[in-house]
């Protein structure tokens, strides 16, 4: 296999950071996707995103993870 | 002159989502000639329209949205949509109902084929002048064409996203690498350009509101219902289908990340502004 170079390096650090950004705060993901194309999403009152829980945020959590598991493997390319 | 400050935001976000547009065609003419301009555009069209008629049918299906009978409880609350249509300059919305399991409404559409859905918690939850408020906020949304701005801010960051993805993609060695860094790139890029769009966002749920007032004659009645709003979602179970159960309660905490984007401005502001 070749050496691993820019692409991998991107790939580990941004893969990770994003991964994680979806399991911690799948709401905001979730807002970013669908404002504008689900009008009946209500913020909190602090005008935060909405959020609460539900199958999406879990679905959106289970996408992060899978991030985070494919960064870290292009992470290992460069120890390994 | 009306709404200078919204017009003023407006121009430069419009700019700005005018030159990530631009680039993102700059990009595809580079790469692949102005052969493929047209297909840019087409795509572009048929990707914002796609987003407005789905996300229009997934909001009143995923309620459970029914028709307001135009007789009986409800026959008030037609009149009255009615003449604020009739001040507002636009055609008067459908009007549907819904059981949310929490006090909401909200609008889908354009002028001329503009709906607007309330659910039964509210109309339980807030007195007359209260729903008229909120009635009052939806049309705004609808005569300012905020429902429409909104799907087109959302679908010119999912094209730049798009064409970052593509870039990343077809620029690599096609290995696993390339596929993985395209989709979080194509992400990042939808998501900054969301930022803009969302910032727009928040300031137009205060115009709506400004003009709320200015058709009902004061701002007191919306800015009770919103606080009643606010304090009667907090702690409640949605009965709506799962998905929107997520999305209607009230968020726990609220980062500052989470109100970067956030459609609407914390409630706290709007009330003091209705109320100044």
């Amino acid at each position: 296999m070749a050496e691993p170079g820019l692409t991998e390096a991107l790939s580990a650090a941004l893969g990770v950071a994003f991964g994680l950004l979806m399991v911690a705060y799948p709401g905001v993901v979730l807002a970013v996707q669908t404002a504008g194309t689900r009008p009946d999403r209500q913020p909190g009152p602090d005008g935060e995103a909405p959020g609460g829980g539900g199958s999406m945020e879990t679905l959106v959590r289970v996408v992060g993870v899978a991030f985070v598991i494919t960064g870290l493997y292009f992470a290992s390319l460069f120890v390994l | 002159m009306r709404h200078t400050g919204l017009k003023i935001r407006m121009a430069v976000v419009g700019t700005l989502l005018f030159a990530f547009y631009a680039a993102a065609g700059l990009v595809v003419y580079a790469m692949y000639g102005e052969g493929a301009i047209p297909l840019v555009l087409v795509g572009s069209v048929v990707l914002i329209g796609f987003q407005y008629k789905v996300g229009k049918w997934a909001a009143l299906r995923s309620v459970g949205a029914e028709d307001m009978p135009e007789s009986g409880e409800f026959q008030r609350i037609h009149q009255q949509v009615e003449s604020m249509s009739r001040d507002m300059g636009i055609d008067k919305p459908r009007l549907m109902i819904a059981d949310m399991g929490v006090p909401n409404a909200f609008a889908v559409g354009r002028k001329g084929a503009g709906t607007v859905v309330v659910s039964r918690e509210l109309l339980a939850l807030l007195e007359d002048d209260e729903v008229e408020g909120v009635l009052a906020h939806e049309l705004a949304h609808i005569a300012n064409r905020d429902v429409v701005m909104m799907v087109l801010g959302q679908g010119i960051a999912s094209v730049v996203g798009l064409v970052a993805q593509f870039v990343v993609l077809l620029s690599g060695d096609n290995d696993l690498a390339d596929f993985f860094l395209a989709i979080i790139v194509g992400n990042l890029v939808q998501f900054f350009v969301m930022l803009f769009v969302l910032a727009i966002s928040r300031y137009r749920e205060y115009v709506a509101d400004a003009d709320a007032r200015r058709a009902i004659g004061s701002g007191d009645p919306l800015a009770r219902a919103l606080s009643k709003i606010s304090r009667g979602a907090e702690g409640r179970e949605s009965t709506v289908d799962e998905q929107v159960s997520a999305l209607c309660i009230f968020g726990t905490g609220g980062s500052f990340l989470s109100k970067l984007v956030s459609t609407h401005p914390p409630m706290e502001k709007r009330i003091e502004r209705l109320r100044n």
